[in-house]
């Protein structure tokens, strides 16, 4: 299944920031450009990584070190949920007769 | 106040769902609005100094805040408290509120005395109608208020609605469609969603121009994050999928061929000898997308139920000289 690639400017659309945002992000490493053949392109998972990166600096006053942590352990924890909730069902079904 | 509850019911391949937890409540399509009392919503006394009302609101900031928050109702609370701390941070507005929060608790004291400070309560104009303007006045025009809205001057493009699409793994394996039906500022509406094949856990999908129709502008997005349904059978984690399956003690020791379900259909797979509890083995590619299937076995017992069932264990006691309890005897005395 193949993602949708986004340009520069439509990634600014989609993720509702502008451009220097986005720098500011991609010099702290928050988010990537990824590269084919020369251009450089966006995805969805930057747009949402993005999208709350904004939220957080704003709703929380965090400032973007602070928000690239907080995006780390968000995704990290978001993770480990889904391992946990994945194994504990795998044991229950184990366990059941 | 004519919000839509939330509620999710399934009928007939499509999802109900009402999209009020992304709502700012006063940015509802009514006349009035119910008065809220902010200082029950921060749980701060009405006394409250300005310091104890910042330091409450950031911290219920942190608690309610939908990208963190566990809470059920974060996006809601969130928003409620993000418009108490707007109006009760300045202090003006905060004696304006005051006291057409007086009035709605002592009607009384205002009507003998024709008015307050602030506002006029005669029979032209209901507390309700004054919240409003109050609101108003601090928030600009009501409707579309969103504490977040501080990105920067873009044109006015619609709002992103987010929800969550449940669907079941078969619908996951094989792609499909799906009704989904919205509760927006502007009404219901009904849409076609197509599930891409092989779609994984987790992944959002994106519908173009299906958000909250910009004032002006484009629409904006509407996202669905993809959810499975518990599945009788299997367990998924990212793409591949997990089947626990119950062996006889004989199948595992001695190795067979058994018919196991895939989301793909039924195939055959090779239980090697001297398999044990919990052995996976792997059917390579029958997971979602290029994901596989793993197969877990659960060696069951027979139940004994007579006499020669028990004479058939003991015999195969006698059998091995097999102690599963070894290393515990020795390492921990």
């Amino acid at each position: 299944m193949a993602d949708e690639r986004f340009t520069l400017t439509e990634f600014c659309q989609v993720a509702r920031v502008d451009a220097d945002f986005v720098e500011e992000l991609v010099g702290l490493g928050i988010i990537e450009p990824r590269y084919e053949a020369g251009y450089a392109y966006f995805t969805q998972r930057e747009a949402s990584r993005c999208r709350k990166a904004l939220r957080l600096q704003n709703d929380l006053e965090l400032n973007l070190h602070g928000v690239a942590l907080a995006l780390e352990l968000m995704e990290a924890n978001t993770r480990l949920r889904r391992r946990v909730a994945y194994l504990s069902r795998v044991m229950d079904r184990l366990r059941d007769s | 106040m004519n919000i839509v509850p939330p509620s999710k019911s399934r009928e007939k391949g499509i999802e109900y769902s009402a999209d009020d937890l992304k709502l700012n409540a006063v940015g509802q399509q009514v006349n009035t609005v119910d008065f809220k009392d902010y200082y029950k919503i921060l749980g701060i006394e009405p006394s409250a100094s300005a310091e104890d009302i910042k330091r409450t609101y950031k911290k219920l900031a942190r608690k309610y805040h939908p990208d963190v928050s566990d809470e059920p109702d974060a996006q809601a609370k969130f928003q409620e408290v993000s418009e108490a701390y707007e109006v009760l941070k300045d202090k003006d507005k905060r004696a304006e509120y005051d006291e057409l929060r007086e009035y709605v608790n002592n009607p009384n004291r205002f009507r003998n005395a024709g008015g307050g400070q602030h506002f006029q309560f005669d029979g032209n104009f209901s507390a309700e109608d004054q919240f409003e303007d109050l609101l108003r006045s601090i928030f600009g025009d009501a409707r579309g208020f969103d504490p977040r809205g501080r990105s920067g001057g873009f044109a006015p493009r619609g709002r992103d609605i987010h929800h969550r699409l449940h669907i079941t793994l078969e619908e996951a394996y094989a792609g499909g469609s799906r009704m989904l039906r919205l509760g927006t500022m502007n009404g219901e509406k009904t849409i076609n969603v197509k599930i891409p094949k092989g779609i994984a856990e987790g992944r959002e999908l994106r519908l173009k121009g299906q958000g909250e129709t910009g004032r002006g502008g484009e629409a904006g997005d509407l996202y669905l994050q993809v959810e499975f349904e518990k599945h009788p059978l299997y367990d998924v984690e990212g793409d591949n999928v997990t089947l626990v399956l119950p062996v006889a003690p004989w199948e595992a020791a001695l190795g067979t061929s058994v018919e196991v379900p895939t989301l793909g259909g039924r195939v055959n797979l090779r239980i090697p000898s001297n398999s044990q509890n919990g052995s996976r083995l792997r059917l390579k590619g029958r997971g979602l997308g290029n994901g596989d299937q793993f197969v877990v076995l659960k060696i069951v017992n027979p139940a004994i139920t007579s006499d020669k069932d028990r004479a058939a264990f003991e015999s195969l006691k006698g059998q091995f000289d097999f102690d599963p309890r070894k290393h515990l005897d020795r390492a921990h005395g």
